[in-house]
């Protein structure tokens, strides 16, 4: 019996080289096994201890049966790592899963681990259940003193939960060893890990593991009576050669693409500089070189779709990329030298372009910006010549030329974009001065309580929302305040006397203790109002993205949110909180170990009577975790406590698990969202997040999310389908054929999806032929019909239209037809069409009389023709034209064989004299 | 105050309601003071919808009749066209505009707008440009009123001209319109499952209902269905229900004096207040103006009953109501009369409506006892039970040289057409003949119309076969009872609606049981089922019978006993007068 499996080795050690890994058969438990496959080796070095690696290999495996759980030792040889001794035999126990579970060795002797950090947590993890009794002990290095409520005991067989301890070390001098031991009976396994940060900082050299649930607290930093707290959203997919050095970024807000630019400013033809969009997980979505013809390359997904893109005639004037920046529609602008700002879609294709002004040609833009404001997205330019040029909304380009800075030559110094009582401004600073530049006025304006000694300002940065402004000047003192400049919130020293490469607000609505975030080559530093500060080191270029409730920290390995820890999530974690919520937490906690302490928990909740806010605390707190497992042992614990209420509203319980869960799906690597629980309401509506998936061209997922939310399908599902409809009729390598059938396979008959509007996207594209296909499947005639005489398919048109049964619509087809075919044609086409000839001829009786008689004509029709002369016979108001006009009815009655109409012997009073003639 | 649309099981308000909130819509969105030009043929329709309180409370200041020349001067922001999509009326609109826009130069800023009843068309807007004024309309948009609730369970298009556009001139706008119309209903009541229908017309309707139903698929919300089946009819599947006198007391004031949009004009001479010691000095001379539907107590009692038992009924409720009065002298206590003095209001009104419809009754009974009514009514009787409708009757011919009203000759003479399934060329020819000599050659267009809407036929080879259907579905019933009706054929004092019958039939037993007489009657008869959105096939209540182009049929109170209960839904009340008049063609009034 043999079989094979994939084993995914997550590997934490600084294994060097993967070839290092030893293929090896080894007869255990009666379990043969032999490496066949080295199937796929991912890892990435992050400055520092460790290399995370992930191995997927494939073995064949002999002698087990059933689904028997197979454990499969593997060694990793020789290598090194930091900080720890490691010994010739490393094992790594994997289960059969994707995950690694379970590491496991004979050590017994007491591991040591040299540590130089200030806060520490440990974790140990026994995975397999130990054998025999034994205890965890855990000491701490100096002091020798056992730590409170570390000693674990357990009984045979029982299961094991991981052990938690928390040091704060008494004297966290830097650099200063601290040691920690932990001792296990001879015959268990187990693992430890110390975290600070929520970054491994050293793993148990023989023992690894992975804990999903990471220890909450580890990353928070506190800045005032506030934490703030950076969670690594994603590892970058992306491989930059040259990390962020000598680029332009611009990544949106609300987990919005990435686009690089690398060397913007390189001007030798030979090289150009290559523009590459990322999704915010750094996935490549598209990638070109600029300043020729736009191409994509890279991305096989996009190819696939548009596998001969339409090439953009747009030729690339001179003047390289200054700014690059991102609309609210997810449009890239490119800002060039020469005031052209180049707008691209997502996937990079070209849309349009629009100049920033003739002057700017000349003069050349130094600096641009690209800002939104409720009017829409803007760019605001600064030239050579020292003016600034805004436009406030792109979509609707009006541009404004502000009044001149007195006394500024060149660059100035620093500058932003306000939005201010309707109005956008432009806050500059010229040397020691401060201005504010509106539509007619240039006004120099002082912020209250600057020290005088602080120097002229040299950095600027406005919040998301516009209210709050932060100055950096060139003393390293850092000014916060309204943007309006009325008021000052503080003024910190921050002993930096470089200027920050990027300065960015981080708040959040309701926020206890809003920051300032520099960020230096080599320092990231937190600056809240209350002088206090929170120092992170920086291992490479990174760059900051502002959002509505923290800032993104892109690097070129990875990007992490930090943000300060809302109130809710600090009234559960914080270590010894006694708030509702971390009781519930806890008492769950004790529940599924089934400790009566569970119950001990919850009596203490109950005598308060406060459950209810308990439960609506671990709910609130859920939303706002990233990570799914501490989402979900947030709501399992709320669950739990809603158990013992009667009398409550699951309606937030329910909602938060949808929003979680759609959200879970959007930040996932691959889509690459990040947004965070207060994002989504705040700006982002269903309806957009949905648009921004099916403009990502995530259809399924689309699908998937609106299905899951119950949105009903003409607004949710037939859009996603009408998107991916109208997208599939681009796709140039199928044939007519096969598009139509892929989907009408797909859309079938799903309500509100208008096959005319992807019949017209079909048309727009050249394919006509397809068009006219996809409009059969059109149920409402009426809706084929404009794009059919668009397309000059007025027979088809008519048809239609009749089969609407909408008269209007026919009366439209016919006016159309009666401008566009001679009278003849026009004529002939009616004939076939009896409902549109009747409505014609109603129309012509009222506003053609003669008309009308020409169709009676050509249809031969005597009696209706009799009839038509009778009527104007009795219009006329000459008694000699009347006389002739009773003859032809004759004449016509006769031709028509009513011998009754042309021969009924009427009396002369009446034939000649009927009322209302005059003069007779 | 649209209470009467609520009695029924099926609450008819919704739909009102759902009209006005559009319309209140509408005049929101038109900011600031308001003046609206009606068309005036809609002013009777949106009275049943919303009040001028209504319009008032949306800031309309000034209402106007559409007319060419200038606009009557107004000082409002906005001026709003409520127009029916009409070419003529579009050059209206142009004119008033050219000249509003001259007078306007001085201060400009003033907004108007168009509102397009029911819907709005392309080809009106392409007059309106045509004209260069579509370019001054702010808003143009359209009121989809189709379906106007008359009464609690009485729904009507208010289509004038349907059945001339359907059978003469071969327009189906008005089927479109009763299938958008239709639809609107099943968005408010929920989807009707069974669709059954006879003729031409009700085929196309159906058909594009289904088809809608397809292209809205999933718009529609999940509503328990209130109606179960809908059944549609062609008017002329029946064309005599309507050509025979109604003899029901609401079926007589039409016939009479006309009953427009829920209200009837009266001579006045009756109802002049006998004030105490003024006797009747000053008659009034406006004529008197009712409302008429079943919000009113005992209109709702008399107004199904046959002519002849609403006396009865008269006195016995104005005994009851003196009874009432007189209660006050066996009022004792405080609290007897405080509660004799609670219930006055209620009972004075009740008196005076008592006293309004006595004075109807008299005014009709006027009419019925005469000699002329009688002879009138006897000749349809005769005709409609078959009695000598192959030979030219002397009663019309008398009437023709009498020269009575053109309109009961042609009801006539179309009534022993229809009786005897088309008449004899000679017959017909020499009806004709009579009336083209008495009343004017112009009349042979008219006379042409009917003949192609089949009101008029030669008999062709094929046999005579109402007596057929007539026995069949028992048209006729010897011993109608006026006073205890047991059945429908009371409201003609002897003949039974044949579109009532296919109703009756259609409930119980079914109509495959009279097959052989549907085939018969002209077009085809079909059922549909639609597909309830899941979860919702629990059946609810029976209901909903819709003639195509219902006569304004008595049906209350004797089809209840079936167990069901019927909405009647048509594009246009009609009765036999209006119903000829339309189907008229008056050579000298057509100026285009």
């Amino acid at each position: 019996m043999s079989t094979h499996l994939h084993l995914v080795l997550v590997v934490l050690h600084g294994v060097q080289h993967v070839d290092q890994l030893v293929e090896q058969s080894q007869n255990r438990d009666g379990i043969d096994w032999t490496l066949t496959k080295l199937l796929q080796v991912e890892g990435s070095r992050t400055r520092g201890l460790l290399l995370a690696l992930r191995v997927q290999v494939q073995v064949q495996v002999r002698g087990i049966c059933g689904d028997h759980q197979v454990l499969v030792l593997m060694r990793l040889g020789g290598h090194h790592i930091d900080g720890g001794t490691s010994g010739p035999d490393n094992w790594t126990r994997t289960q059969n899963q994707n995950r690694l579970t379970a590491t496991g060795l004979t050590s017994a002797a007491p591991q040591r681990v040299k540590l130089s950090l200030s806060t520490l947590s440990l974790e140990l993890s026994l995975s397999t259940t130990p054998r025999g009794e034994g205890v965890v002990t855990m000491e701490t290095g100096q002091e020798r003193e056992p730590v409170s409520a570390n000693e674990v005991i357990w009984k045979e067989n029982g299961s094991f939960p991981p052990i938690v301890f928390e040091l704060e070390l008494q004297s966290p001098e830097e650099n200063r060893p601290a040691r920690l031991c932990y001792r296990t009976p001879a015959s268990s396994c187990g693992s430890v890990l110390v975290r600070r940060q929520n970054r491994l900082l050293c793993a148990d050299p023989d023992l690894i593991i992975l804990l999903s649930m990471a220890f909450i607290t580890a990353n928070w930093n506190p800045l005032g009576d506030a934490f703030y707290r950076k969670t690594e959203l994603y590892e970058m997919f992306w491989s930059l050669r040259d990390g962020l050095r000598d680029s332009l970024v611009a990544a949106a807000p609300y987990g919005g693409p990435i686009a690089l630019l690398r060397e913007p400013l390189r001007r030798s033809p030979s090289t150009r500089p290559q523009l590459e969009i990322y999704s915010a997980s750094g996935v490549s979505i598209a990638s070109f070189p600029v300043r020729t013809r736009v191409q994509h390359t890279t991305c096989p997904r996009v190819t696939s779709l548009f596998p001969s893109p339409v090439l953009p005639v747009f030729q690339w004037k001179s003047g390289p990329v200054v700014h690059l920046g991102w609309s609210v529609n997810d449009e890239l602008l490119c800002v060039q030298e020469d005031g052209t700002v180049l707008i691209y879609d997502l996937f990079g294709s070209f849309k349009r372009h629009f100049s920033m002004g003739q002057e700017v040609v000349q003069s050349q833009v130094l600096e641009a910006k690209v800002f939104h404001s409720p009017y829409g997205t803007g760019v605001a330019i600064v030239t050579g010549s020292s003016r600034f040029t805004l436009a406030t909304n792109i979509e609707d380009l009006k541009l404004r030329r502000l009044p001149e800075v007195p006394g500024l030559q060149g660059w100035p110094s620093c500058w932003a974009v306000l939005t201010q009582d309707r109005q956008t401004k432009v806050l500059v600073s010229s040397g020691p001065e401060l201005y504010v530049l509106d539509n007619t006025s240039c006004t120099a304006v002082y912020p209250p309580g600057l020290s005088p000694q602080a120097g002229s300002i040299v950095h600027m940065s406005v919040s998301f929302s516009y209210k709050y402004l932060a100055l950096f000047t060139e003393t390293g003192r850092l000014w916060t305040g309204l943007s309006n400049l009325q008021e000052r919130l503080s003024e910190v020293d921050t002993k930096q006397a470089a200027t920050p490469k990027q300065m960015v607000w981080c708040r959040r609505p309701r926020s206890q203790q809003p920051s300032v975030v520099l960020m230096w080559d080599r320092l990231l530093l937190v600056v809240g109002s209350c002088n206090d500060s929170i120092q992170f080191p920086l291992e490479d270029q990174s760059v900051l993205v502002g959002e509505l409730d923290g800032v993104r920290v892109i690097g070129s390995s990875s990007q992490e949110l930090l943000q300060e820890v809302p109130l809710v999530c600090q009234d559960i974690f914080k270590i010894a909180s006694m708030a509702p919520g971390a009781l519930l937490l806890e008492a769950h906690r004790e529940y599924e170990k089934s400790s009566q302490k569970a119950d001990e928990y919850l009596r203490e909740i109950k005598e308060q009577n406060v459950l209810g806010d308990a439960v609506r605390q671990c709910v609130e707190a859920a939303a706002h975790e990233y990570d799914p497992d501490t989402q979900k042992a947030l709501m399992r614990a709320a669950s739990f406590g809603k158990c013992f209420l009667t009398e409550f509203s699951p309606d937030q319980f329910v909602t938060t698990c949808r929003e979680l869960r759609v959200l879970n799906a959007v930040r996932e690597s691959s889509v690459g969202m990040p947004l965070t629980h207060t994002q989504y309401p705040a700006l982002m509506t269903l309806q957009v997040l949905i648009d921004r998936l099916v403009y990502r061209q995530f259809y399924p997922l689309a699908i998937e999310v609106c299905r899951y939310l119950k949105i009903p399908d003409y607004q949710g599902v037939s859009r996603v389908l009408k998107h991916w409809a109208s997208c599939k009729v681009q796709q140039k390598d199928l044939t007519d054929e096969a598009i139509a059938r892929a989907v009408c396979a797909k859309v079938g008959d799903s309500p509100g999806v208008s096959y005319s509007d992807i019949a017209a996207k079909a048309y727009e594209c050249g394919r006509p032929e397809l068009a006219i296909k996809l409009l059969d499947f059109e149920a409402r005639s009426g809706e084929q019909v404009p794009l059919l005489l668009k397309m000059k398919r007025s027979q088809l048109a008519l048809s239609k239209a009749v089969e609407s049964g909408d008269t209007d619509l026919v009366y439209t087809v016919v006016t159309y037809l009666k401008n566009d075919m001679n009278r003849g044609d026009f004529f002939m086409t009616l004939r076939n069409q009896p409902v549109a000839l009747s409505l014609y001829r109603q129309f012509c009786k009222l506003q053609e009389p003669q008309t009308l008689k020409d169709l009676f004509n050509q249809d031969d029709d005597h009696q209706e023709l009799g009839n038509f002369y009778v009527t104007s016979s009795y219009r006329d108001k000459r008694l000699e034209g009347r006389l002739a006009q009773l003859q032809s009815a004759v004449d016509e009655y006769n031709k028509a064989k009513n011998d009754f109409a042309a021969k009924v012997k009427v009396s002369p009073v009446h034939q000649v004299c009927p009322p209302g003639v005059d003069g007779l | 105050m649209a209470a009467h649309l609520s009695y029924g099981r099926v609450n008819l308000n919704i739909l009102r309601e759902a009209a006005r909130k559009e319309l209140r819509e509408f005049l929101d969105k038109c900011a600031g003071s308001k003046a609206i030009v009606w068309d005036e043929y809609l002013t009777g329709p949106f009275g049943l919808i919303a009040q001028y309180s209504l319009l008032k409370e949306h800031e309309v200041e000034k209402m106007f009749t559409l007319k060419s020349g200038r606009l009557p001067s107004a000082d409002v922001k906005n001026i709003i066209f409520f127009i029916r999509p009409r070419l003529e009326l579009m050059d209206i609109i142009a004119d008033n505009i050219f000249r509003q826009v001259y007078v306007d130069k001085l201060h400009p800023a003033r907004d108007f707008h168009i509102l397009f009843v029911p819907r709005r068309s392309m080809l009106c807007e392409q007059r309106l440009k045509e004209q260069g004024v579509l370019g001054s309309f702010v808003n143009i948009d359209e009121y989809i009123l189709d379906l106007i609730p008359f009464d609690g369970d009485l729904l009507s298009m208010e289509y004038e001209s349907a059945f001339r556009e359907c059978y003469l001139e071969n327009d189906q706008t008005s089927l479109y319109h009763t299938a958008k119309g239709l639809m609107t209903l099943q968005a408010l009541y929920g989807t009707i499952p069974q669709i059954f229908g006879k003729g031409d017309c009700a085929r196309h309707v159906a058909n594009m209902m289904l088809r809608m139903k397809r292209e809205f698929a999933g718009t529609q919300n999940q509503i328990l269905p209130v109606f179960d089946t809908v059944l549609l009819l062609d008017r002329n599947v029946d064309l005599l229900t309507p050509l025979a006198t109604q003899l029901t007391y609401e079926g007589l004031i039409d016939e009479i004096y006309g009953i427009n949009n829920g209200y009837v004009k009266l001579p006045p001479e009756k109802f002049a207040q006998k004030k105490q010691g003024e006797g009747s000095k000053d008659l009034p001379t406006e004529p008197k103006k009712l409302q008429l539907n079943s919000a009113e107590e005992l209109y709702a009692e008399i107004r199904d009953k046959n002519f002849n038992a609403v006396g009865a009924a008269l006195s016995k409720k104005a005994k009851i109501i003196s009874a009432a009065f007189e209660e006050r002298h066996n009022a004792k206590t405080v609290g007897e009369i405080k509660q004799f003095v609670s219930q006055l209001p209620h009972m004075q009104a009740a008196r005076s409506s008592l006293a309004n419809h006595t004075s109807v009754a008299e005014l009709i009974k006027d009419i019925t006892t005469s000699e002329a009514f009688f002879d009138n009514l006897t000749v349809e009787q005769e005709f409609m039970t078959g009695v000598d409708t192959d030979k030219v009757n002397t009663y019309i011919e008398d009437c023709i040289a009498q020269k009575d009203p053109l309109i009961k000759i042609l009801r006539l003479v179309s009534m022993q057409s229809v009786c005897n399934n088309g008449l004899k060329p000679k017959v017909l020819d020499y009806y004709k003949r009579e009336i083209l000599q008495t009343y004017g050659y112009e009349h042979i267009l008219t006379l042409n119309n009917l003949e192609k809407a089949g009101l008029l036929k030669p008999q062709t080879g094929s046999r005579n076969n109402y007596p057929t259907i007539r026995k069949t579905l028992k048209l006729w019933m010897e011993d109608a009872n006026e006073q205890n009706p047991n059945d429908i054929s009371y409201v003609y004092s002897g003949y039974a609606p044949l579109s009532i019958r296919l109703t009756q039939v259609l409930a119980r037993p079914g109509w495959r049981s009279i097959e052989e007489v549907l085939k018969m009657l002209p077009g085809p008869h079909f059922e549909e089922r639609q597909q309830l959105p899941s979860g919702l096939h629990k059946k609810r209540k029976p209901a909903g019978g819709k003639p195509n182009h219902a006569g304004f049929l008595p049906r209350r109170g004797d089809m209840e006993d079936s167990g069901m209960e019927y909405i009647i839904a048509t594009t246009k009340l009609i009765n036999g007068t209006t119903w000829i008049k339309s189907l008229m063609d008056r050579p000298e009034s057509q100026i285009p």
